[in-house]
């Protein structure tokens, strides 16, 4: 699986940095990319909440990345 | 007995009061909804603001507290400074505050690194920052300006700290920067999440009410003078770059509308100089004895003018808006044989000037042509918002350009830097416990205050905030967080406070007012390393908060350059200078020349303050530099296609202006105007008739004229400030 050869933490510039937050930038980088392309395609015109949807999609992506490292 | 009769009529009367009964209930209801309406759509907003700001504040602290972090006050004090009514504002401001946050951190960690050993160095150092920070501010426009405000503010909360424990210096980084990032996520989610205020609905309602003004001057003409709604409109334009600007991170309309509105503005900056240049032409003809000039152009305005109104009205719907443009392209059709028919019918009246109405048409024509390109995009954006997709992608209108006048900039910068010198220096010099946060406030006030056009008003309402803040500090300090005993008392503790703060911020007239009483409640508020209250370094920390606002305050009264008379002089001088570079700089197009003329006069202050009889002669000056820096520009697009010999007429006439415009002297002005003399006889006398198409000369004809009008328009005031110069 692939937690077993992410590490949990590992060193930047002789920081530690817990790979969450590596995993929380990528998130916000992936749906920064995806609400673009929903913005564009016009998904959002059919959307109820469409700040929930965005907030949902974040925290979803965020755990998928998450449950990898863990 | 009773009869059936009297049984009859008693139940005729229950009847009828019935029915005025039902009628007044029904009223009543009426009323209510109305009532209920009203508040939902007035009072609820504010009610709805004020629920999410203590939400947020709820949110960031309990994280905060959860991670166990050094100063949860810091995540609230962020949570203060990002919230705002429209959700897609909060999520620009966070943007450009977390990347002034990093590079701030990152640079006091550099500073950390190079200088600990030695103060001086380091406060130079830190000097120099601050100042290019408060350059930055004044640059920018909008939440960038803002990064610049944070990036300085930044280096006090972790560099200075970071001083006195060096080798703390990465710890100290990394809990503020989460402490940050708690309350920019809380308050962000927040906004989005809880109520959102989308600003779709005021860009559009801005975008309405511009074009609803625009259509009744166009229509009715402009009574009451043209420096008024002029002003207004450039407010309006403003305040849409600044809803556009934020409209980034909004998932609405207004998103993918970015780039039509940015030409929307552009369209309608062009439209209305020329209307104002048109109208400025005319009431400079009507102030003539006999001014058939001036009805032949009105008579050839009257229909544009009957064309934006439906029945008197501004166009609201599509379908009017249809109509509208439908008559505006009538219009242009059959404008060019209606002004024929004008010429015509003048060469009766040997003494009217028919060049002047044929530069009057000229500008009518272009007004015609702008007026359909904004029509276009004013649909577009109102009509049918739906329709964008594709429609959208084209437009490449650039960004609204800045004018920088590199003087104030450096004025700024310095009174930045030695804001927090002379604060680094008591702090220094009298060992003083609490001149970090003195620095922290100072370094707050000059750089967030750069860009106010009345500073020292601002610093005043800032201070009020500031003193209830302390205020309440002390009550919360000394009796209600000595009582608290867990998180939801703490919560109920910091709740009057959280909703004073909202309730002033949300108030244009009292806006700074809550921020300063924000800043200071949870700078100084007693629960960051020990909970409760510290007499000693309460007063401390009271007296460096209001050191700090007495020496930002004298730097600001020190070095106030937007109210010096020096200031007003020199946006005069820069008209000027404009009008010469649109002569002499081949760089200079149309549009950048009309955005920097308005950006210039936007940042002198004077859009403000629209009733003062100094905004008035600001206004003047602008609409003067407009005027004849698009003849000139309109001048040189003539010239372009035009052969050597006339080319190099023009390129003269061009120096001429140009070195009037650097030295307004009556010489060079005699100058330009026997030049322009000369220029037109040798165009009209039809001496090198070959060498230029008719539609040429004509174009130059009447662009030349123009700028002999407007030149020679400007010889009273001219007058007036040499004779006034020479008096004293």
């Amino acid at each position: 699986m692939m937690h077993e050869w992410i590490p949990r933490e590992f060193a930047f510039l002789d920081a530690h940095v817990p790979t969450l937050f590596v995993a929380f930038l990528l998130a916000a980088a992936a749906i920064w990319l995806i609400d673009k392309v929903l913005a564009a395609w016009g998904i959002y015109d059919l959307v109820w909440y469409p700040a929930l949807l965005r907030v949902s999609l974040f925290f979803g992506l965020f755990s998928v990345f998450g449950l990898m490292v863990y | 007995m009773l009869s059936t009769q009297h049984i009859n009529h008693c139940i005729q009367r229950l009847l009828a009061g019935m029915a005025l009964l039902r009628q007044g209930a029904r009223l009543v209801a009426v009323c209510l909804q109305q009532a209920g309406t009203d508040w939902y759509r007035q009072d609820f907003p504010l009610i709805g603001y004020l629920f999410k700001y203590l939400l947020a504040a709820f949110l960031a602290l309990w994280v905060a507290l959860k991670m166990e972090m050094d100063q949860p006050a810091t995540a609230l004090l962020t949570v203060v400074i990002v919230m705002h009514f429209r959700s897609g504002m909060v999520i620009t401001k966070s943007y450009y505050r977390l990347i002034g946050t990093v590079i701030g951190i990152l640079f006091s960690m550099l500073l950390v690194a190079w200088f600990a050993q030695d103060r001086f160095p380091f406060f130079i150092a830190a000097a120099l920052w601050i100042g290019m920070c408060t350059a930055g501010s004044l640059v920018y426009r909008n939440f960038q300006s803002y990064g610049f405000v944070l990036a300085g503010y930044t280096l006090c909360i972790v560099g200075l700290p970071a001083t006195l424990t060096p080798w703390h210096t990465f710890q100290i980084a990394s809990t503020r920067m989460s402490e940050i990032g708690v309350g920019l996520l809380s308050a962000t989610l927040v906004s989005e999440l809880v109520l959102p205020q989308r600003l779709w609905e005021n860009i559009q309602a801005v975008v309405r009410s511009k074009f609803r003004d625009f259509s009744v001057l166009l229509g009715t003409g402009a009574p009451a003078g043209l420096n008024q709604p002029f002003l207004k409109f450039m407010q309006d334009i403003y305040q849409l770059e600044a809803f556009r600007s934020s409209a980034q991170f909004e998932t609405d309309d207004a998103r993918v509308h970015s780039a039509t509105i940015n030409r929307l503005n552009v369209q309608f900056m062009a439209v209305s100089t020329t209307y104002v240049v048109l109208q400025r032409l005319i009431q400079r003809l009507q102030t003539r004895v006999a001014s058939k000039e001036a009805d032949a152009l009105q008579v050839l305005m009257q229909p544009l003018s009957a064309a934006v109104l439906i029945d008197g009205q501004p166009a609201s719907h599509a379908e009017a808006i249809t109509r509208v443009q439908q008559a505006v392209a009538a219009f242009q059709h059959d404008f060019d044989t209606r002004l024929a028919v004008q010429l015509q019918h003048l060469l009766m009246h040997p003494e009217v000037n028919q060049l002047e109405v044929e530069t009057g048409g000229e500008l009518l024509s272009r007004l015609a042509k702008e007026l359909t390109a904004y029509l276009d995009t004013y649909a577009l954006l109102v009509a049918q918002p739906r329709a964008r997709k594709v429609a959208s992608r084209e437009f490449t209108a650039d960004q609204l350009h800045m004018h920088i006048d590199w003087l104030p900039v450096s004025i700024a910068a310095t009174r930045g830097a030695l804001t927090l010198l002379i604060l680094a220096a008591i702090w220094m010099t009298i060992d003083w416990p609490s001149g970090i946060l003195a620095m922290t406030l100072g370094v707050i006030t000059s750089t967030l205050f750069a860009a106010s056009p009345a500073p020292m008003a601002t610093i005043r309402q800032f201070s009020v905030g500031v003193l209830l803040g302390i205020v309440l500090v002390y009550i919360s300090n000394v009796f209600w967080l000595t009582a608290v005993h867990d998180y939801v008392m703490l919560c109920i503790a910091i709740t009057p406070a959280v909703l004073l703060t909202a309730w002033l911020s949300a108030r244009p007239a009292t806006t700074l007012v809550g921020a300063g009483l924000g800043i200071a409640y949870f700078l100084m508020v007693g629960f960051n390393q020990a909970l409760g209250d510290n007499p000693v370094k309460y007063f401390n920390d009271s007296i460096a908060l209001m050191v700090a606002l007495v020496v930002s305050g004298i730097m600001f009264s020190l070095t106030d350059y937007a109210a010096s008379p020096w200031a007003k002089a020199r946006v005069f001088t820069q008209l000027r200078k404009l009008v010469v570079d649109a002569c002499l700089h081949a760089s200079m197009t149309a549009p950048i020349f009309e955005m920097r003329t308005r950006d210039l006069i936007q940042r002198s202050g004077s859009v403000h303050r629209p009733q003062e009889a100094e905004s008035v002669r600001v206004v003047e000056a602008l609409c003067a530099a407009l005027e004849v820096g698009h003849a000139v520009l309109a001048l040189r697009a003539v010239a372009r296609g035009v052969l050597a010999q006339p080319y190099q007429l023009v390129q003269r006439t061009l120096t001429l202006v140009a070195s009037y415009y650097k030295q307004p002297g009556l010489a060079q002005q005699q100058a330009v105007l026997q030049w322009l003399d000369h220029f037109l006889a040798w165009l009209q006398g039809g001496e090198y008739a070959d060498a230029l198409l008719p539609s040429q000369v004509r174009k130059l004809t009447t662009q030349l004229h123009f700028i002999r009008l407007v030149i020679a328009a400007e010889m009273p005031q001219d007058q007036a400030s040499t004779s006034t110069g020479a008096d004293s």
